[in-house]
């Protein structure tokens, strides 16, 4: 039988505490706010942790439940951009560096 | 040079002068508008209250944000969901205030057409000239 592998959905987050802290504040929330079934089957996982800035991955499905728990997570923690691939989350945040970067120069 | 501004007031007590009112707890906050609001004003709540709660607050709260959504509808006023950042981590993204005006059983899309119709009728009046 043919096994195909979940589908999941990349989420970048960006963080004053360090992306364990964050991570482990959001799944808190999420198993607070949903039960830990929910929160199971979320599979929330840190994929690239970072300073400042994250990429967290979670099944297709439960998006809309982790969001509300990076919305209400304390540490605050906020969402930058999801996306279905790794590759193209990487090169949107790449992208928005590049501005940010190229900003600071000019300012 | 003209600019635009709303006036805005964390007291109740202000809801008849001010453009936008911070409403912390609706339960308690329910009778005190319902004598006091008048159409056309912006009850505001702040994601920023919700995180520093625990679980059942938090899920009271956002129940909370549904019931003052109605009571918005009944009362002709507008409900004003903010982050109420006081950093950039504090912030709440796009995606994140649909999930959770959906989880209070509040429609995104028909939400912000509503308050960007009243933040231009609320903008139109106040405009000074600096």
């Amino acid at each position: 039988m043919l096994k195909r592998r979940e589908k999941r959905r990349y989420i970048s987050v960006m963080h004053g505490c360090s992306a364990s802290e964050a991570s482990a504040a959001i799944e808190k929330r999420l198993q607070e706010l949903y039960g830990a079934i929910a929160a199971e089957r979320a599979s929330l996982k840190v994929v690239r942790p970072g300073e400042g800035v994250s990429v967290l991955r979670c099944s297709l499905g439960s998006e809309e439940k982790v969001l509300v728990a990076i919305a209400l997570a304390s540490p605050p923690v906020t969402t930058l951009d999801m996306s279905s691939s790794a590759k193209r989350l990487k090169r949107r945040l790449t992208k928005v560096n590049t501005a940010l970067l190229a900003e600071k120069s000019r300012g | 040079m003209k600019y635009q501004y709303l006036v805005v007031s964390d007291r109740i007590e202000d809801v008849q002068r001010a453009d936008l009112v911070l409403v912390q707890n609706f339960e308690k906050a329910k009778e005190k508008l319902k004598k006091k609001v008048r159409a056309g004003a912006g009850l505001e709540v702040q994601v920023l209250q919700a995180r520093a709660m625990d679980a059942k607050n938090a899920a009271k709260w956002l129940g909370q944000v549904g019931d003052l959504y109605r009571f918005c509808k009944l009362a002709r006023c507008q409900l004003v969901l903010t982050s109420g950042a006081t950093s950039q981590w504090g912030m709440v993204s796009g995606r994140s205030f649909d999930a959770l005006l959906q989880e209070c059983g509040i429609e995104p899309l028909r939400y912000w057409q509503e308050l960007e119709r009243w933040l231009e009728s609320r903008l139109a009046r106040r405009v000074t000239a600096c």
